[in-house]
């Protein structure tokens, strides 16, 4: 594992609102085609580390690497344009799309967004919008939401709703995709089914970097634990490590009773 | 597949009644009612325009008016001052109702919802003052009278000139189908794609690599150049144009169309410009009574249908289609209904 290099390096990274540190001098990297989880108490800043990696807000201070690229503070869409995508901890899709139609505009990077040659209907057009196509039915395949490709994805059950979210940020075609909280509120089927999902997706190649509360998950799932608390680095080592850790006892359960 | 026969079929019957209704004027006399109908045509193309940005894109604007206006007042200035023919007007009047609908939503659209609102109303206000005030360009109140009719058309030895309302109509339906399939062409692409996933949620399709701000402006600027077409076909139909037209309450007439007709749809736009076209021809009596009964439809449209009169008209045939599947199938197997 120590052969494979770093597909996201995170250097230094701080960020406050108000007086409140939610992320302070953080420093991790994570491993291509590993399967990383961040975990840490409610508040100790996971969801603000997910915002400053895909730039939906600035870092006060600090680098973000992706391989050999600065990303930091670059805008969300040219964040996805260097292959990071994502899903949202409160599930995000298009109200008025179908499933089919919600994953479909995760192709935007590939057919682009020109405007002659959609008016033309060039022969290229007309070829990357047929490959998008094909490519949405393979994903809606393998993300075995197909059967349901018509209808409105606002409507499905929750477990299925992630699936489009998962379906639409693979068609973006990632190299490292980010969950924020993704079995959240999911009953233990659910929960199952997408960890054998998420498994699959890393099969594919794709890095994932996932933030959790479920320790069940984070165990069995990932290869390597970030743990924060107060928007700063705990522990970090394989799950066998973090398991047992004091320290993330400690910022779980609270300070253990040291009497004698 | 059946499917694909069906669509088949329906291309047929649109593009039948696309061509049949070019001999529409032959049934009609009257000219007052031509008058109307071509009315209809422009008012068409203005909310075409209109629910690009605020049907397909989800951003709000009540300064179309003024943008329509622009288009009228260029064709009617180069027309009457320069002498250009309608051909070179029309064109011009796109190009620069573009430029200043480009400029407006580079400066508007870094703002948000009933901000965005605000803006564009200040905006149209302007440019409507401007009309009224610049006196020496635009005649001030006065308007422009005289602009002249587009050229004869020559199609080998046949001529068609423009002498009466009956002569503009296959003109001005030629550009409706022209903004009708433009619209289609851009919506059934990565762009229109890209518009409909702001609309829906803006932080997700931001995610997705759309770069939100340029995907606004670009469908603003081709927004403001339906208007700016639909105000050159306007001027030199009417002949004349004067600032009244394209005060605030246009812009709320082209809003009002966009949500009666249905946010999002290309018949939806056309239908709710017949609907206050000739509601409002109905009732000009009563100019008062107008944004009056205009706000109540809008009130009513937004609380009971919002998707409007095509949102109707798609759950009718919905209910229509679910009751037939009853009658047909009593008990649907469970298996029946996958794709496979």
């Amino acid at each position: 594992m120590n052969s494979k290099a770093a597909i996201l390096t995170v250097d230094q990274l701080s960020k406050s609102f108000g007086g409140v540190k939610a992320v302070n001098n953080l420093s991790f990297s994570v491993t291509q085609n590993n399967i990383h989880a961040i975990i840490g108490p409610n508040g100790a800043g996971k969801s603000t580390l997910f915002n400053l990696i895909t730039g939906v807000i600035s870092p006060d201070q600090g680098k973000i690497r992706l391989l050999n690229n600065d990303i930091t503070s670059l805008r969300p869409d040219k964040i996805a344009q260097h292959g990071v995508s994502r899903t949202f901890q409160n599930i995000r899709l298009f109200p008025d799309m179908t499933v089919f139609e919600t994953a479909f505009i995760g192709t935007y990077l590939f057919t682009g967004g020109k405007l002659l040659p959609a008016i033309l209907r060039t022969k290229e057009f007309r070829k990357k919008e047929r490959q998008a196509k094909e490519r949405i039915e393979e994903i809606l395949q393998f993300v075995g939401l197909w059967e349901m490709r018509n209808e409105y994805a606002a409507k499905l059950s929750y477990g299925n709703q992630r699936r489009v979210e998962i379906a639409r940020a693979l068609a973006t075609n990632p190299s490292l995709l980010l969950l924020d909280e993704p079995t959240a509120g999911m009953n233990q089927k659910e929960t199952k089914e997408l960890m054998q999902l998420f498994t699959q997706v890393n099969k594919q190649g794709i890095t994932i970097l996932i933030i959790a509360h479920d320790m069940h998950l984070v165990n069995t799932l990932s290869d390597q634990i970030t743990v924060i608390n107060f928007g700063e680095k705990l522990v970090e080592g394989p799950p066998e490590v973090i398991h047992n850790h004091p320290a993330v006892m400690e910022a779980y359960m609270g300070r253990a009773e040291v009497n004698a | 597949m059946d499917l694909t026969k069906k669509s088949g079929v329906r291309k047929a019957i649109l593009i039948f009644a696309g061509i049949a209704l070019f001999f529409l004027p032959l049934g009609i006399v009257n000219p007052y009612f031509m008058y109307i109908i071509n009315l209809i045509l422009i008012y068409a193309l203005l909310a075409l325009g209109l629910d690009l940005i605020v049907g397909y894109t989800g951003q709000v604007s009540v300064g179309h008016g003024a943008f329509f206006g622009v288009g009228a007042y260029v064709a009617a200035i180069l027309a009457k001052n320069f002498g250009l023919s309608f051909w070179l007007t029309l064109p011009l009047s796109i190009v620069v109702t573009s430029v200043i609908g480009f400029m407006i939503g580079f400066i508007g659209l870094k703002l948000i919802e009933e901000y965005l609102v605000m803006a564009t109303l200040a905006f149209g206000t302007i440019i409507w003052l401007v009309f009224l005030n610049w006196t020496d360009l635009t005649g001030g109140p006065m308007g422009i009278a005289g602009i002249p009719a587009p050229p004869t058309v020559k199609i080998g030895s046949v001529e068609f000139p423009f002498l009466q309302y009956h002569d503009y109509y296959p003109l001005l339906l030629i550009f409706v189908y022209l903004g009708i399939l433009i619209t289609r062409l851009i919506i059934k692409s990565g762009f229109g794609r890209a518009c409909t996933a702001i609309r829906d949620d803006e932080l997700a399709a931001q995610a997705m690599g759309i770069p939100v701000f340029k995907t606004k402006v670009t469908m603003f600027t081709i927004s403001s150049a339906f208007c700016g077409a639909a105000g050159g076909l306007y001027a030199h139909f009417l002949h004349v144009v004067s600032p009244e037209t394209f005060a605030f309450g246009m812009s709320v007439t082209i809003l009002t169309m966009v949500m009666i007709g249905g946010q999002g749809s290309i018949a939806g736009a056309v239908i709710g410009a017949s609907i206050l076209t000739i509601s409002s021809e109905a009732l000009r009596e009563t100019p008062e009574l107008r944004m009056l009964i205009y706000g109540f439809m809008i009130v009513v449209m937004i609380m009971f249908f919002p998707k409007g009169m095509m949102g109707v008209f798609q759950m009718m045939k919905k209910r229509f289609l679910q009751r037939k599947e009853q009658l047909e199938k009593p008990t649907v197997e469970k298996e029946g209904l996958s794709y496979e």
